[in-house]
C-alpha cells in the first residue's frame, strides 16, 4: 500500500504546480488533489483492515489523517468561498505531512490499549484531526499572504485575512467540539471529565489561543498583521499539544501520550 | 466574548491632566500628589487592555499574597470557590444587564478583559502544561496551578466577564445573540458547574480481593468512606493480545544494555513475519503453554503464558530452531539465541482488556455486574470504575482495583458543555454559510 501513498504525495505536488500554471479555470489540480484524497482514504482504509483498528493511536496515523484532510478542507473550503487561494497551501501541507510519513515509516502497533476501546476515540479523533486541518491551513495561508505582501513591500489588508478566518470559523467550532468529546469520554474511562493533564492543558491552550484571536479580530478587524500573528502563535500552541507535549518534562505525568511509539 | 464592536463611550469623569503625562512633568516619586492624580487619570479615562493586564496583575499578586500568608488549603464550606461563584456569578449576570451602560461594567464584560485574563490564565496553563508537578511541590511549594490562588481569581474575574456579558446580550433575542448567548453561557454554566462539584466531588479507591465483600472505600487521605452498598469481586478477568516476536541485542549504549527491536504480526500458528531482517515461521503457536519434561505443551490455566515453536533464518543464512516464550508465574520465560549477542525473544503481550465481575448487595437486594475500563456502572449515586489490577501477577491477580466516584454537579457541566456544543454547531453554520461567493447566503 505503500505506492498508494506515495501516488497521494505525488498528486497533491502535481496539484500545486498545476495550480501554479492553470491560474483562471484550475481544474487541473482539483482533480489531482482529489485523485490524491482518493488515494489517502484508500491508504488508510488498507491501513485500518491491516492494523485491526482505527489507524489513529500514534504520531504518524494521525499525520496521515492531516495529510488527507487539508488538501480536501482546501478544496471544499475553496468551492464554498470561491477562492483558489488555499489550493497551492493546502496541497504542499499534505504533501509535506505524507512526505514525513513516507521517508520515518512507523513500527505498526496492532494492539490498542483498554482506554482507547471507546466508542468516542474515532469521532474525537476524526473531529480534531478536522478541526487541526482547518486551524492549521489557516496559519500557513495567513502567513503565506503576509510574506508575498512583505516580499512586495506592500502593507497587509484587511480582507488577506478573510480566507484565514473562515478556516478560524470552522476550525475552531469542531476544535471545541473535539475538546468536549474528549471531556466525555474520559468520565467515561477515568471517572472524571478534566484533570488537567498535560495532555489536557496542552487542548486548552490551544483553545485559548483560538478563542483570543477570535475575541481580538472581531475588536480589531482593521490590525491584519496582528490577526495573523495570533493565528501563528495559535498554530505553534497547536503543534505543542499534537507533537511537541510528549517531548516535555510533564510528559510522564500524562496518561493520553498514547502517541508515543514504545 | 464576542461583544459588539462599538468602542466604550468615553468617560465622563476626570481626564488625564496634560501634565500627568508631560515629559516635562516626571512623576519620579518627587511630587506625591501628581502621582495619585496620575493614577486615578489611569483608571478615570477610557478603560481598555491596559487597565485590565493592571487588575490581573493585581489579582496575580494577591494571590501570591494570599498563598504566602493563609495558603490554600481551606475547609470546603468556607471555600472562598463557592462564595466567589455564589457573589460573582448573580451579580454579574444583573449587573452586566442592568449597568450594562456604566462604564466599569462595560469593560468587565467587555472583549480587552476577556482577552487579557485568557491570556493570564493562559500563561498559568503554560507554567502548568510545562513545569511537572514534582518540580512545583518541592520548589515552590505550589499543589499545583490549579489549586493556586491566582489561577482561582482569574478564573473568578474570567467568571464575571463571562456572565456579565451573557446579561449584557441576552437581550434581544436575534441569530447573532443566539449564537452569543449559547457559546458564552454554555461555558460559563460548565466552569461553575465544575467550580462548584470540585468542592463536593469524591473520588475514592476500593480495592477488592477475590470473594471477600467489602462497603468501605478509601478516600486520597487514607480515610474510610462507607458506601451505601456491599460490593463482592467473583473474578478478575485480564485477556491480552497475541504477543509479537523481537530481536534482543546487547548494547551497552542503550538504557538497560539491551536493545529491543519488536515485529509488527501479532503471533498465530503459520505465520511467516519478519522481525529487524530475520525471516521467522512460526510452526506452532500455543496462547496457554506450561514447560515439563516433554517440553512446551498446552496449558488449561489462565495464568500460563504464551510460546511459540519458531524456524528463525538469519540475515545471513543460517537457520535456527526452538521455543520462546514470555514466561509468567507458572513458567519461565525462553528465547532462541542466535549468537553471543542477540536472541529472538517474546515480550509480555499487550493487555486487551481487565474487567471485574462483581456483586454489588444494596437494601433492593443483589446484582451481578461486569466493570470495564470504558464501561462503568451506577448504583446509589455512586459510579465505579475499572482502575488497576496487580501488573505484576497479571491473569494471575488476586485483586482489583475500583474507583468510587460521586460528582452531584455533573449534570450541570454536561448542560453547559450541551449549550457549548449546540453554540459550536450555530458557530461553524455561520462559519460555513455566510460567503460573498458561490452558494452565497445573503
Amino acid at each position: 500500500m505503500t505506492m498508494v501513498a506515495q501516488f497521494a504525495l505525488g498528486s497533491w505536488i502535481a496539484a500545486s504546480g498545476a495550480y501554479l500554471l492553470q491560474r483562471k479555470r484550475p481544474w487541473i489540480g482539483d482533480v489531482l488533489t482529489m485523485l490524491g484524497v482518493i488515494a489517502g482514504v484508500v491508504f488508510l482504509t488498507s491501513l485500518w483492515m491491516t492494523l485491526g483498528r482505527p489507524p489513529m493511536r500514534t504520531l504518524g496515523e494521525t499525520r496521515w489523517w492531516y495529510a488527507i484532510t487539508v488538501p480536501f478542507l482546501g478544496i471544499l473550503i475553496g468551492w464554498r468561498f470561491d477562492t483558489k487561494i488555499l489550493a497551492i497551501p493546502s496541497c504542499l501541507m499534505g504533501a509535506m505531512f505524507a512526505g514525513i510519513n513516507l521517508a520515518h515509516p512507523e513500527y505498526m502497533d496492532k494492539t490498542l490499549m483498554p482506554a482507547l476501546q471507546s466508542p468516542w476515540f474515532v469521532p474525537h479523533v476524526v473531529v480534531y484531526m478536522v478541526a487541526y486541518s482547518a486551524l492549521g491551513l489557516s496559519s500557513l495561508v495567513g502567513a503565506w499572504v503576509f510574506i508575498q505582501r512583505k516580499l512586495k513591500g506592500e502593507a497587509v489588508q484587511p480582507e488577506d485575512v478573510e480566507a484565514p478566518h473562515k478556516l478560524v470559523m470552522v476550525g475552531l467550532p469542531l476544535l471545541t467540539t473535539g475538546l468536549l468529546f474528549g471531556a466525555f469520554w474520559a468520565k467515561e474511562a477515568w471517572g472524571h471529565y478534566w484533570t488537567w493533564d498535560p495532555k489536557e492543558t496542552w487542548a486548552f491552550l490551544t483553545w485559548a489561543a483560538y478563542l483570543i484571536y477570535l475575541h481580538v479580530k472581531h475588536r480589531h478587524a482593521m490590525k491584519p498583521s496582528l490577526n495573523i500573528g495570533l493565528l501563528v502563535i495559535g498554530f505553534a500552541v497547536l503543534m505543542g499539544c499534537w507533537f511537541g507535549v510528549n517531548y516535555l518534562p510533564t510528559a510522564k505525568e500524562s496518561v493520553h501520550t498514547y502517541t508515543q511509539v514504545d | 466574548m464576542i461583544a459588539h464592536p462599538r468602542k466604550p463611550k468615553p468617560s465622563s469623569g476626570q481626564v488625564l491632566e496634560p501634565e500627568a503625562v508631560s515629559p516635562e512633568a516626571p512623576s519620579g516619586g518627587l511630587n506625591p500628589n501628581l502621582d495619585r492624580k496620575v493614577k486615578e487619570a489611569f483608571w478615570q479615562g477610557t478603560l481598555g487592555y491596559p487597565h485590565a493586564v493592571v487588575l490581573c496583575g493585581y489579582l496575580v499578586a494577591l494571590g501570591v499574597a494570599l498563598h504566602a500568608t493563609i495558603g490554600y488549603r481551606i475547609p470546603p464550606m468556607l471555600n472562598p470557590v463557592m462564595w466567589l461563584l455564589a457573589l460573582a456569578v448573580p451579580g454579574s449576570l444583573i449587573a452586566g444587564r442592568v449597568g450594562r451602560k456604566n462604564r466599569v461594567i462595560h469593560w468587565l464584560t467587555s472583549i480587552p478583559v476577556a482577552v487579557v485574563v485568557t491570556s493570564a490564565v493562559g500563561i498559568l496553563g503554560l507554567v502548568g502544561g510545562i513545569v511537572p508537578l514534582q518540580t512545583l511541590q518541592e520548589q515552590f511549594q505550589v499543589e499545583s496551578v490549579w489549586v493556586s490562588w491566582p489561577f482561582v481569581l482569574l478564573v473568578a474575574l474570567m467568571l464575571v466577564n463571562l456572565v456579565g456579558s451573557v446579561g449584557k446580550r441576552c437581550w434581544p433575542i436575534n441569530y447573532t445573540n443566539v449564537v452569543y448567548f449559547t457559546t458564552h453561557a454554555g461555558l460559563a454554566i460548565a466552569i461553575i458547574g465544575g467550580a462548584g462539584s470540585s468542592l463536593f466531588l469524591e473520588r475514592d479507591i476500593i480495592v477488592l480481593f477475590h470473594g471477600q465483600p467489602t462497603t468501605v472505600a478509601v478516600k486520597k487521605d487514607n480515610t474510610e468512606v462507607k458506601l451505601p452498598f456491599e460490593i463482592t469481586l467473583n473474578e478478575f478477568v485480564l485477556t491480552s493480545f497475541p504477543p509479537v516476536l523481537a530481536l534482543a541485542e546487547l548494547d551497552p549504549k542503550v538504557e538497560g544494555g539491551v536493545d529491543v527491536t519488536p515485529g509488527e504480526d501479532l503471533l498465530k500458528e503459520g505465520l511467516t513475519t519478519d522481525v529487524a531482517g530475520y525471516k521467522i515461521k512460526v510452526k506452532k503457536y500455543l496462547p496457554k503453554a506450561i514447560f515439563g519434561a516433554d517440553g512446551w505443551q498446552a496449558a488449561p490455566w489462565k495464568t500460563a503464558p504464551p510460546a511459540a515453536e519458531l524456524a528463525v533464518t538469519t540475515p545471513k543464512g543460517e537457520t535456527f530452531e526452538g521455543w520462546v516464550s514470555c514466561g509468567s508465574v507458572d513458567a519461565p520465560p525462553n528465547h532462541i539465541r542466535l549468537g553471543e549477542t542477540s536472541a529472538i525473544v517474546m515480550p509480555d503481550p499487550r493487555p486487551k482488556e481487565f474487567r471485574s465481575d462483581i456483586t454489588i448487595k444494596n437494601g433492593a437486594g443483589e446484582e451481578k455486574h461486569t466493570i470495564k475500563v470504558n464501561e462503568p456502572i451506577t448504583r446509589d449515586g455512586w459510579t465505579l470504575y475499572q482502575l488497576s489490577y496487580d501488573q505484576k501477577m497479571g491473569a494471575a491477580s488476586q485483586y482489583s482495583t475500583l474507583e468510587a466516584v460521586r460528582d452531584p454537579g455533573i449534570g450541570v457541566v454536561y448542560f453547559g458543555m450541551g449549550l457549548l456544543i449546540f453554540g459550536s454547531v450555530l458557530h461553524l453554520w455561520n462559519g460555513v454559510g455566510t460567503t460573498n461567493g458561490r452558494g452565497s447566503k445573503k
